[in-house]
């Protein structure tokens, strides 16, 4: 049996970190599934004709900011920001959420595209998907570490291509 | 004294003009804007780089025209290109199931323009929304096959166009019993120089799909007269399309379009030079009776200063 890492100790963290991001920092965006029995796709392998998506599920979480940057093309200036959204992982399954490339999270107005999902912050170094169990000189892993986190990073996408709000006139 | 209480007539600009130039060459040539002495050939212009006469029947007055001097510029053909995409190819999409125009706009416009007033395809943030197609001008090929005026400091060719209607000598039935007929006016326009534009257009959508909507509606317009035509038409010619999807890392997905228009244009500039030695108007042949003419001194202009009394040779 492991020392440490037990389910108390993953739970304390937990409480702590929803607190904190409920109470104390209270940032939040919504989040956006694509629904993948209705949106259909072409030969080009996009969805031209609409999405349809599940949601939005609002959640607490930590915005990590970069800058906006306005890269210049023929076309003129252009916008693009790149933003990370860090969620407590146990909030997502609840809500019965599998946060995806492609998915879109709608923040301060914007909305951002799910370019990568990061599942890799173990308590104790220990992802209690893998419970290593059974093992009979130590039994009881799985009851040892956590994944507490969705760590997603997104890029902002232009409006008008999800169909969510209406922004051409 | 006598000058106080008078109005002060203002210089025109013209006037102001001439005042300020200091030919390089007056004690040899004279001063060209302001002639005196005409060269009586085109050999002694060129020789004396003076300016040749243009004769007294092609000194007629511009004023009371009905029309502006006729000029084409490199605008104009820029014009052409959006017109004809705004107005007669008018593109359009499908997205997220509304039809949307596709909006056309020159490439690489100032970025104050881009940002603070090109709002109509840009998103809260600013971001390009697509659909979207730019065209920017690349290159001007003169294309010396075709005729031309021949010579920029005496041009010789002409298109010729006849005025419907002059006020100055309108045809009425009194004219009809006198058998009188009217002076005609024509319009003479110096044969523009002929020019191939190279533009290149970028189609930028979100889909695939869409971007084959656009490509079929320009390709199908492709090699015809592109403009407006209340004003300027011009041939078009398109030859090929380049696709291209980009997948970046971190970046938006975007699906572009690109291919070159080939436009066969015309330029009539509106410059000082063509004001100055081209033809612009002129009036065909009419009678004049002289009844009585008398002198009370003949003289003859023989050059150089030098005016001969008639008089004192007769007598």
């Amino acid at each position: 049996m492991a020392l440490f890492g037990r389910t108390r100790d993953v739970n304390l963290i937990k409480t702590i970190n929803r607190e904190l991001l409920g109470d104390v920092i209270t940032q939040q965006c919504s989040f956006y599934k694509i629904r993948l029995e209705e949106t259909t796709f072409n030969l080009y392998g996009e969805a031209a004709g609409g999405k349809f998506y599940d949601g939005p599920i609002i959640f607490n979480c930590l915005v990590e900011r970069s800058d906006q940057e306005y890269p210049e093309s023929d076309l003129g200036v252009d916008f693009s920001w790149s933003t990370i959204f860090k969620f407590l992982r146990e909030d997502v399954i609840n809500a019965g959420i599998q946060p995806e490339v492609g998915d879109i999270i709608l923040y301060n107005e914007g909305y951002y595209q799910v370019d990568d999902v990061i599942s890799n912050q173990y308590f104790v170094g220990k992802d209690p998907a893998y419970p290593n169990e059974p093992n009979p000189l130590n039994p009881g892993l799985s009851d040892f570490g956590g994944n507490l986190s969705y760590i997603v990073k997104a890029h902002y996408e232009p409006a008008d291509k999800f169909g969510i709000t209406k922004e051409r006139f | 004294m006598a000058e106080q209480g008078k109005t002060p007539i203002p210089k025109s600009q013209r006037e102001i003009s001439k005042g300020l130039h200091e030919p390089h060459y007056e004690n040899q040539a004279g001063d060209p804007n302001n002639v005196t002495k005409y060269a009586t050939s085109l050999a002694d212009a060129r020789t004396n780089n003076q300016v040749i006469d243009p004769g007294r029947a092609s000194r007629i007055s511009q004023k009371g025209n009905s029309w502006k001097p006729f000029t084409i510029g490199i605008k104009d053909l820029d014009e052409a290109i959006k017109y004809y995409f705004d107005n007669v190819i008018n593109p359009s999409v499908i997205q997220n199931g509304d039809r949307i125009a596709v909006p056309t706009i020159y490439g690489s416009p100032e970025r104050w323009k881009s940002v603070q007033r090109d709002g109509y395809y840009r998103d809260k943030k600013g971001k390009i929304m697509a659909p979207l197609i730019m065209y920017k001008r690349t290159n001007i090929d003169r294309n010396k096959g075709i005729t031309n005026k021949i010579d920029a400091n005496f041009p010789q060719n002409y298109a010729v166009f006849q005025q419907p209607y002059s006020k100055q000598n309108f045809y009425n039935s009194l004219s009809v019993l006198n058998g009188a007929k009217p002076i005609k006016t024509y319009q003479a326009i110096v044969i523009p120089d002929f020019v191939t534009f190279t533009y290149s257009c970028v189609i930028y959508t979100y889909y695939m799909e869409q971007l084959n909507q656009i490509i079929e509606a320009i390709n199908y317009a492709a090699d015809t007269y592109w403009g407006n035509p209340e004003r300027f038409k011009f041939k078009a010619m398109i030859n090929s399309y380049q696709t291209i999807t980009e997948l970046n890392v971190g970046q938006q997905r975007t699906v572009k379009g690109t291919f070159d228009i080939k436009l066969n244009g015309y330029i009539i500039p509106n410059v000082i030079q063509k004001d100055l030695n081209a033809l612009k108007k002129f009036s065909s042949d009419s009678k004049i009776i002289i009844n009585q003419e008398t002198t009370e001194n003949l003289t003859r202009d023989r050059g150089n200063n030098f005016i001969e009394d008639i008089n004192t040779n007769l007598d």
